[in-house]
């Protein structure tokens, strides 16, 4: 029981500076320094760096892949469900910052373990949403398609409009965001109107 | 392009790095290619991160006195021009608190005599406002001070000393907004009663 409190406490410790600061600029010695505790009573918890990257970012992906569940239960129509989604990750955006960009493009963490967790967070998103399209095409406000194939259009498509802005650092400030949502939407907008059946 | 413009933008990306990573995570590399210039250049104007780090230190003061000096200059009453100082410079320290803090891993020892220089001619310049304040409360007659100067000295030292022990007492990795609020309050708190002990009847 002590063991996994002291986990979640070094956790979050270690999200609040990866989310400021990113994977490159944290040591884990200034994590054990926020929390009053050596490097080595840390490294007991979790032995090195790429272990506790893992462990942040299992704790992130399934916070995202709940509130994206949550947001699922409200039996959106498909088209407010995406327009809903880039809400929910530009709130993960400003609450992680710096991890959500690195989290999210690999070139950074190459970790075989963490590429992993971001494979299965990525399939679950797409599956849940799949069942979203999936049943706007059984009721026909969709034209019918392997839905899968077209989420993840959908999906790429949104995430390419943020790639231009991710690669900024530091990160970029509230009325850049703004933009790029904007624009996210707009262009869910224009995807569902061309998704139309009939 | 002319000089001077280029130092502007260096000194710009540097603000915009420091304000976000802190000054010891930042690498002259990462502002070069914030702006797409070499490192040969960069080091051309700016021999290295301390004299960079003091350029952007003058020029945040210069940008928080010009503002400071707009609003002051709307005031009359001494004592709300005392907060009018104090809430400026809370605002300042609260946007670029990664920028200021890199002063606190230099001892007396080991202070670069450029920065030496720079705080000193800093810490003058605040000392002035202050003063300014005050002495236009003895012209009004609202404060009855022999010492304009020493008073000044006085109510600055406390700033100092009230910042320094409230986050020996409350330590955090990014100190909050809301505890710079609080240290605002008490500051202002204070200002008015050292002001009142200072009044005319």
């Amino acid at each position: 029981m002590k063991v996994i409190v002291k986990q979640e406490q070094i956790l979050d410790a270690a999200i609040k500076r990866l989310s400021h600061f990113g994977v490159n600029k944290t040591t884990l010695t200034e994590i054990a320094e926020d929390l009053h505790m050596t490097k080595q009573a840390l490294m007991y918890y979790y032995h090195d760096k790429q272990q506790l990257i893992a462990s942040v970012t299992a704790k992130i992906s399934g916070e995202y892949i709940e509130t994206l569940s949550g947001l699922l239960d409200k039996a959106l129509p498909a088209k407010e469900v995406f327009l809903s989604l880039i809400d929910m990750r530009r709130l993960f955006f400003s609450k992680y910052h710096l991890l959500f960009i690195q989290l999210s493009t690999t070139d950074l963490i190459k970790a075989a373990e963490i590429e992993q967790i971001r494979n299965e967070t990525k399939m679950a998103e797409a599956g849940l949403l799949a069942k979203v399209i999936d049943q706007a095409m059984r009721k026909g406000t969709i034209r019918s398609a392997n839905a899968l194939d077209t989420v993840t259009l959908i999906l790429e498509t949104i995430t390419s409009l943020a790639i231009c802005l991710g690669k900024q650092c530091p990160p970029p400030d509230q009325a850049e965001i703004d933009n790029l949502v904007n624009k996210q939407k707009a262009l869910v907008e224009l995807l569902f109107n061309g998704l139309k059946a009939g | 392009m002319s000089q001077d413009h280029k130092q502007e933008q260096i000194i710009e990306a540097a603000i915009k790095r420091f304000a976000h990573f802190g000054v010891g995570k930042t690498t002259m590399n990462e502002i070069a290619g914030d702006l797409s210039i070499s490192k040969a250049l960069l080091y051309y104007y700016f021999p290295d991160k301390n004299s960079l780090y003091a350029a952007v230190l003058m020029h945040i003061f210069k940008i928080t006195s010009e503002h400071t000096n707009q609003l002051l200059e709307k005031e009359q009453d001494p004592l709300k021009m005392m907060h009018i100082f104090l809430e400026r410079r809370t605002e300042y320290i609260i946007k670029y608190y990664n920028v200021i803090a890199f002063l606190k891993s230099f001892t007396h020892a080991n202070l670069p005599k450029n920065l030496e220089e720079l705080f000193t001619h800093l810490r003058r310049k605040e000392l002035n406002r202050i003063t300014s304040i005050i002495e236009k409360g003895r012209q009004q007659k609202v404060f009855l001070i022999k010492d304009v100067e020493k008073t000044a000295e006085l109510y600055h030292d406390f700033l100092e000393g009230y910042r320094t022990s409230f986050f020996a007492h409350n330590p955090s990795i990014f100190p909050e907004k809301e505890q710079f609020q609080a240290i605002l309050e008490k500051e202002k708190a204070f200002s008015d009663i050292f002001f009142k002990g200072l009044s005319a009847e």
